[in-house]
């Protein structure tokens, strides 16, 4: 912004006189501690940038999660997340208070995700020697932690991953994810059952060992 | 949170540990959120701006033309003024505007019951630098749009081609030979002189009549933009045809200089992806700052509505890139630093900053100065513009649009730092080659020359005012879209938009 500034004036001076600047030309209205949803949704409407810096640290935390199941790796989910929440700012005015502003947060930023894998066509990436023998799953799954089932997760095969979290945590349906992907139900369904059954796999030592040397 | 009958038990697991997991995401990425959710709301409102530009000149366009329609439906008004009202000669003049009246009331029967008109004031005096001749100082009113009657049509005979002293606009003149008639032959070499004629007077004539175009040479009625003829045969000096201002010749060129203003504008994508190898990060914000450009156009009015437009121009801008994401490098754990190594790359150029920003504070204020590149592109352009405008008065509205060749481009780039270690590197190799350099709070700079070309498309509005005959100034709104290459002419993923407002001063001939 402060483009105007010389070059001869000190970097201080200028980041300094540049805050200075900005504090006046930007809305600089603060939020109460405790914003209610809807005066916090009509600030960030208005584009006070206090409001939208209050509704990113509610949400965010909840969000980067979901962006790191569906992308796979640190870098991409931190992309995705920006990318959602720029989405999700643009998009606020037509939120209809139907629902809860979370799950609409949710929404934007998983079709985020889903669009940046629709364009790297990642969502197709199936393996093509998945395992194919269903097993139990451990009762070890049970005592895995957050960390351990995401990086689980993050090992799945794009393809099935986008399905598995669209399915079994986001709670779409088929049908939804179907639309959402340009595949069909059956595909959906199948690429489910198969990521099912890459993860029981996965649980288990030996299966876990042969994913890897795969990988490599 | 849903719940399915036939869910699985590894659904149900992963569904109620990570549903609502939460983990903190980097606080740089808020950054770059609030940089490009600000910079968007500006776009966007660059848009209504252009917008409702066009409306407006659109709107005013259209005034114009209807305004002009009911004029020539209406009575019409021209008056020179009375300086002479009690020389004999006025007296002829206004018997043979009497004339004039009275033919137009026989012959077309029309309800207009002005019998003062030689007495109602004068509205819109002509230009008084013009030598009028005595015979034609008198008031002259027209009062209904078909004034000129068949009989005036007949009179209408061949004479000599006039000889004419005008300028490109406003208050054209001129002189006939000691004619009193003439030929329509003769008004078709007059572009958009206004012209109508009453019946031949060996004392004097009082001609009225329209804008004449290549496609209606003679239609006689009444317009605002009229004319009057004067023969005095009686008098020392040559018929003369005054010409009331605000007609603008059909063909011209004008030749003038402008300076443009580029408005700020983000960035519309981000290149390399993180996917290329020779991507080690990717940029989070790349914006354009300010920039101008100063050029020199000819213009050249091919017919009333249609112009071309043609120039060579000089542009400059600034370009800030901010990284607010970066791609570890463990070989610089070296300067104990909690962040990233940053490297800034232009995929439009080979210039390559490697900066090892200053540790995230959650307490900062203003990171952006740490950490950012500022690029000087500068180009040698010339835009063929094509484009259609309507004069209304003194006032040109216009609408253009068309290529832009890029010629050359020259690059100067700055790495703005504050208290940082710097490297820089050359990804040319398509690898990190990093050589340390230590800077605090100052910068690094390269530059570069390129032999490139590019083509990109210009659009724009323009309204212009004569401010005389010969000059007019103009102020224009544009918006661009630049396709840019990279040095190996390689068509990049950038597109960028560039909005400004200029300002011309042109001579019309």
């Amino acid at each position: 912004m402060p483009f105007f500034f010389g070059r001869n004036k000190s970097n201080n001076t200028r980041a300094a006189f540049s805050h200075y600047m900005v504090s006046l030309f930007s809305n600089t209205a603060k939020p109460t501690v405790l914003t209610d949803e809807k005066t916090l949704i009509a600030g960030c409407i208005k584009g006070h940038e206090s409001y939208r810096y209050e509704l990113y640290k509610r949400f965010s935390g909840k969000m980067y999660v979901v962006c790191k199941r569906y992308a796979g790796s640190k870098e991409d989910a931190q992309d995705y997340l920006q990318d959602g929440f720029i989405r999700v700012f643009d998009k606020i005015g037509t939120f209809q208070h139907n629902g809860s502003l979370e799950g609409w947060i949710r929404r934007v930023i998983v079709h985020t995700c889903l669009n940046h894998l629709r364009s790297r066509k990642l969502y197709l990436d199936v393996p093509e020697n998945a395992p194919i023998k269903d097993v139990n799953a451990p009762d070890a799954l049970n005592e895995m932690s957050e960390q351990e089932l995401l990086l689980l997760i993050n090992k799945l095969p794009a393809g099935y991953r986008t399905v598995f979290n669209m399915y079994a945590i986001d709670g779409y349906d088929h049908a939804e994810i179907a639309d959402a992907l340009g595949i069909n139900e059956g595909t959906s369904r199948s690429q489910l059952a198969k990521a099912r059954i890459w993860l029981k796999n996965a649980l288990d030592k030996n299966t876990i060992k042969e994913s890897h040397v795969n990988q490599a | 949170m849903l719940i399915r009958r036939d869910e699985h038990n590894i659904d149900r697991v992963f569904r109620q540990k990570l549903h609502d997991a939460q983990e903190s995401p980097p606080t740089h990425l808020w950054e770059g959120i609030r940089s490009n959710a600000s910079s968007r709301k500006r776009f966007l409102g660059w848009w209504f701006a252009l917008g409702a530009l066009l409306i407006l000149s659109i709107g005013i366009g259209s005034y114009a033309l209807l305004a002009t329609k009911e004029l020539k439906a209406e009575n019409a008004t021209v008056s020179i003024p009375n300086h002479a009202s009690k020389q004999q000669p006025a007296k002829d003049a206004i018997a043979s505007a009497s004339v004039i009246k009275e033919e137009a009331l026989s012959e077309n029967k029309t309800n207009n019951s002005n019998n003062n008109f030689i007495e109602e004031q004068v509205k819109t005096p002509v230009k008084q630098s013009v030598t009028i001749p005595p015979a034609a100082k008198a008031p002259i009113k027209k009062t209904k749009n078909n004034i000129a009657s068949p009989a005036a049509k007949k009179a209408i005979q061949p004479i000599a081609p006039i000889e004419r002293s005008s300028t490109a606009h406003t208050t054209t003149f001129i002189t006939l030979p000691s004619a009193d008639i003439i030929t329509e032959q003769d008004m078709q070499s007059i572009d958009d002189l206004a012209i109508a004629v009453t019946p031949a007077n060996d004392a004097q004539n009082i001609l009225y009549g329209e804008v004449l175009t290549e496609t209606s040479p003679i239609t006689i009625e009444p317009t605002d933009s009229l004319v009057a003829i004067s023969n005095a045969s009686d008098s020392a000096n040559s018929p003369i045809i005054y010409q009331l201002p605000n007609i603008t010749k059909a063909k011209h060129f004008a030749i003038g200089v402008y300076g443009t203003y580029l408005q700020p504008q983000r960035h519309f994508a981000q290149e390399p992806s993180s996917s290329q190898t020779n991507a080690y990060v990717q940029p989070s914000q790349m914006k354009m700052h300010h920039g101008y450009a100063t050029g020199m156009a000819l213009t050249y009015q091919f017919q009333k509505h249609i112009y071309g437009v043609g120039a060579i121009e000089y542009m400059s801008f600034k370009e800030e890139m901010q990284y607010s994401r970066a791609q570890e490098h463990a070989n610089y754990s070296y300067y104990n630093l909690t962040d990233s190594v940053q490297v800034i790359e232009n995929g439009d150029t080979t210039l390559v900053g490697v900066t090892i920003p200053v540790v995230y504070d959650t307490n900062y204020t203003y990171q952006g100065h740490n950490r950012k590149q500022v690029n000087t592109y500068s180009t040698l352009q010339i835009p063929l513009l094509l484009g259609a405008n309507q004069s209304v008065n003194k006032w040109t509205f216009g609408i253009e649009a068309g290529p832009v060749l890029h010629i050359a481009k020259w690059y100067r780039g700055d790495l703005r730092t504050n208290d940082l270690i710097v490297a820089s590197a050359d990804t040319s190799s398509q690898s990190l080659n990093v050589s340390e350099q230590k800077i605090n709070g100052t910068q690094i700079s390269t530059s570069a020359y390129y032999k490139n070309w590019n083509l990109d498309l210009h659009t724009g509005l323009r309204v212009g005012y004569n401010i005389t005959d010969k000059w007019q100034i103009a102020l224009g709104g544009q918006y661009r879209w630049m396709m840019r290459r990279t040095q190996d002419q390689v068509l990049s993923r950038h597109r960028m938009a560039l909005p400004g407002v200029s300002f011309g001063l042109y001579y019309q001939f």
